[in-house]
């Protein structure tokens, strides 16, 4: 378990640092137009000219004089560490150099602590001990204990007058969920470190070469899909001359690891298990209860019966699936990006000749299936109350995002330099806006398109080198960076998922109320207890109503109950 | 006298000092956690902080949580399973291996028994997958090969319990064995001498001899096990579960772990933990108390 969990994690966070840490220089002047879409579209912030108007005195980027001090959390981890810039070190760099001689500020750790475990246990140390400092970085569950025992400052003023447009215009690329998740009685207590959602967008992975033993053609359709499956399973696709093969493979707990998954089949019937969607009346309805699970279901039981899918998936974790997959024993898995580096290069070092290819999820009917997505902002930037500055924060995050992506940027200085250190992460105050990453492989795409390298930013580059390896070197450890980086590899699906704007958010991110508490835990091994009993067939499909029954009674209700106020508090 | 007793004893009793001062430490100071089974608890209002207290409330909570006593039976099932036949299965093993002649063959067969206790169980886990799988595992292809249909051991929720206890004691029996063995050595040759003279047999050497020196450490080990009744064992039931087999193998300690730490629900979590560990006290209290009144045992 902890291994796959470490394989798995090892693998999404080799990638996701790749691909997040990049910005090219393209970007710089113009941060990308669908970002400021989203700005005018969304009620939350647009109040920046008004603002300013009315008050000419604020200046988002002013400096404090005299200066001032503010205190913070500050997490840390090995490779930051093992790479900082000669000469600095976390209480001393240039993002601190700059936050004091521009800004005035002059930023002090409580504590430094390394990320995760060690982490997670100072902050809880310090929230229950009430040592809070000036700016505390907090999960939305933390944000909603500080906002309800009343700890924290509302920094809806704050971040009204003092965010910067282009801080504003970043911070909304995703809409203006980060904000209502911060948001308690209508008031922002909490400035959103927003990170990128569409990482977990599912794809489905196809065995290309076993296609093209089959004489098949990709998938258009789910029809299509199907008929994959099945021959992958009953036509030896290995040409073994054995029956030994399965068109699906899938993991015992269903959703959520990102492979070897269900979401991306689901989505397909445009059913949405685990998140909550508006259904024809507006209304917010939890995806796994809705009828649209019906017909997946029914299609999954039957590849169950007929050995599509392993007989013995409900003991297989991912790390089991995983050596399946290797041992070329499966040909086809829903996952999400990452999963080029694990298990797919494992693949293909098992067996030269094993060829995955990923696919955009494929739709029923002519609707066009959407994937997915969580929100993926999980940081908040808090002030305590109290505290002298409230509005220091929307400085530093000002300066933060205007070093980096703002008109006077000094991007090799503050994000990343020639030799490849990450700057950007000796600030404590970080943002990093979503369409970053799509933008990162639109320019690593071109410079291969084009065998053209010099417009590539340091991090880009070492995916350029990592294909290359592959292409001019037939380094073989590298086909997986090679294919997701080809024409139609995942990078380049991950674009024109973005383009097509083909996600569907879940509608409730703000931090779990009462109820959801309350009933979770029953209603999650409920839920995930009677799809595994639909999908064996130890229930039969024509029980869904009373599953979804027995499910409102045990709390779902109530949540549903929970959630929709949730939503219409944000109306106001 | 009493003033010299303690001029005699005080570096023993400084000698414990430290001992104490960590048990107090880490074993009694925590227990003011408990108060948080009676609170609506919020981490970020401190431990002694302006917690809401709910009295019982939490209890009731948990308690009337759909499915609990089902969650309950399982664990006692399981638990209880593991601490009869982990109790019985080393005793038989140790007397047999005690009769065995060739000392390599002993050792061997000691070592290799016991190999099993040094290995986690997310390693196990892995391996019991393999193992058991009713289309590949060696162990379905036994009873196949005897013409009897494959058993699904891990994926069955008639099967799921005895597979845990089962692949439990599997684990654990050589580190048990052990411990009896070492007792058996410690019986006088003299007796199983005096008793072949009078007539008796290997059989009614064990039953007359052998068992009755082990009396005292089987009271022991089986006194200890009963504070585990409500400890199914999370390690390995974590591992080899899966929604297909909650209704069979879903246990208090995975509840408590998906209630406390990935719901975030101290108040209850902390709760069931009191609960366990209240059951445990009386459970030991009650057996130590029979064991004195019925097996004259006492650990002072």
């Amino acid at each position: 378990m902890f291994k796959i969990m470490a394989k798995t994690t090892l693998g999404s966070v080799l990638v996701l640092s790749l691909l997040l840490s990049a910005c090219s220089k393209n970007n710089n002047g113009a941060p990308a137009a669908s970002g400021s879409q989203a700005t005018s579209s969304e009620s939350q912030p647009a109040a920046s000219e008004s603002a300013s108007a009315s008050s000419p005195a604020i200046d988002p980027l002013g400096k404090y004089d005299p200066p001032i001090e503010i205190t913070t959390f500050r997490s840390t981890n090995e490779t930051l560490e093992a790479n900082l810039p000669a000469g600095e070190t976390l209480d001393k760099n240039r993002w601190l150099d700059a936050f004091e001689q521009d800004l005035g500020i002059k930023v002090k750790y409580d504590w430094v602590a390394k990320a995760g475990d060690q982490y997670d246990q100072k902050i809880n140390l310090s929230l229950s001990s009430g040592a809070l400092p000036d700016i505390i970085p907090v999960n939305v569950n933390q944000l909603k204990q500080l906002a309800e025992s009343d700890q924290i400052e509302d920094l809806t003023a704050a971040f009204e007058q003092y965010a910067s447009p282009l801080t504003k215009e970043l911070l909304m690329q995703e809409g203006d969920r980060p904000f209502n998740a911060a948001k308690f009685n209508g008031k922002l207590m909490g400035i959103p470190s927003i990170a990128s959602s569409r990482e977990t967008q599912n794809f489905v992975w196809i065995r290309e070469d076993w296609l093209k033993n089959l004489g098949l053609t990709p998938p258009k359709t789910m029809q299509d899909l199907l008929k994959i499956a099945e021959a992958f399973t009953k036509n030896d696709p290995d040409q073994n001359g054995k029956n030994d093969t399965q068109g699906l493979a899938l993991i015992k707990d269903l959703t959520n690891v990102g492979y070897a998954v269900l979401e991306g089949f689901f989505n397909g019937y445009h059913a949405y298990p685990g998140i909550f969607v508006k259904d024809a009346n507006g209304k917010l309805v939890y995806g796994s209860t809705q009828k649209e699970m019906i017909a997946p279901l029914t299609q999954l039981h039957q590849m169950y019966v007929d050995g599509i899918i392993d007989k013995e998936f409900i003991t297989k974790d991912a790390g089991k699936v995983g050596e399946d997959t290797v041992a070329g024993k499966n040909g086809m898995f829903f996952g999400a990006h990452w999963n080029f580096a694990w298990p797919i290069q494992l693949v293909h070092d098992a067996n030269v000749k094993a060829d995955y290819q990923a696919y955009p999820i494929v739709s029923i009917d002519d609707k066009m299936a959407m994937t997915e997505v969580n929100l993926a902002t999980n940081t908040y930037y808090a002030v305590k109350k109290g505290s002298k500055n409230p509005e220091a924060i929307v400085k530093l995050i000002n300066m933060f995002l205007e070093k980096n992506y703002g008109a006077t940027n000094d991007f090799n200085k503050y994000y990343r330099d020639t030799e490849g250190h990450e700057l950007w992460s000796l600030s404590p105050f970080s943002a990093l806006p979503p369409n970053k990453n799509i933008e990162n492989n639109i320019a690593i795409l071109d410079a291969i398109k084009n065998n053209d390298n010099s417009k590539l930013n340091p991090e880009s580059m070492s995916v350029w080198d990592n294909v290359m390896k592959y292409k001019n070197d037939k380094d073989e450890a590298n086909h997986g960076w090679f294919k997701a980086f080809s024409e139609n590899g995942v990078g380049d699906l991950m674009v024109q998922y973005a383009n097509d704007n083909r996600h569907i958010f879940n509608e409730f991110y703000g931090a779990p109320g009462d109820n959801m508490k309350k009933y979770s835990a029953t209603l999650l091994k409920f839920e995930k207890e009677m799809i595994t009993k639909f999908i064996v067939g130890k229930e039969p499909l024509s029980n869904f109503d009373k599953y979804v029954a027995d499910y409102n009674k045990l709390g779902g209700e109530a949540i549903e109950k929970e959630v929709n106020e949730w939503s219409q508090s944000l109306q106001k | 006298m009493f003033l010299n007793r303690i001029k005699k004893e005080l570096p023993l009793h400084l000698i414990i000092l430290p001992g104490l001062a960590l048990v107090v430490l880490f074993s009694y100071l925590p227990m003011a956690g408990i108060v948080i089974a009676f609170q609506d608890f919020v981490p970020a209002k401190g431990l002694f902080g302006a917690q809401k207290w709910v009295g019982g409330e939490n209890f009731a909570y948990v308690t009337n949580m759909p499915g609990f006593y089902t969650i309950l039976r399982n664990t006692i099932y399981i638990a209880f399973g593991k601490m009869l036949i982990g109790l019985l299965v080393p005793i038989a093993f140790a007397i047999m291996i005690n009769e065995v002649k060739g000392k390599a063959f002993k050792r061997s067969v000691q070592t290799i028994i016991y190999l099993p206790h040094f290995l986690s169980w997310v390693i196990l886990s892995g391996i019991l997958i393999d193992i058991l799988s009713p289309s590949s595992g060696i162990v379905n292809s036994i009873i196949k090969a005897f013409g009897f249909q494959p058993i699904y051991f891990l994926g069955d929720n008639s099967t799921f319990p005895l597979t845990m206890i089962f692949s439990d004691v599997w684990k654990e029996f050589g580190f048990g064995t052990v411990i009896y063995l070492a007792t058996i050595s410690t019986i006088d040759p003299q007796i199983y001498e005096a008793s072949s003279i009078d007539g008796a047999g290997k059989w009614r050497q064990i039953w007359h001899v052998t068992l009755p020196g082990m009396r005292m450490i089987i009271v022991l080990v089986a006194l200890l096990s009963l504070g585990n009744i409500l400890n199914a064992g999370f390690d390995q039931i974590f591992n080899l579960y899966g929604p297909a087999v909650y209704e069979s193998g879903d246990v208090i300690d995975t509840f408590v772990y998906r209630l406390g730490l990935l719901d975030a629900q101290f108040g209850p979590a902390t709760a069931v933990g009191l609960l366990k560990s209240v059951v445990s006290t009386l459970f030991i209290g009650g057996a130590y108390y029979a064991a004195y009144r019925f097996a004259n045992y006492r650990v002072f």
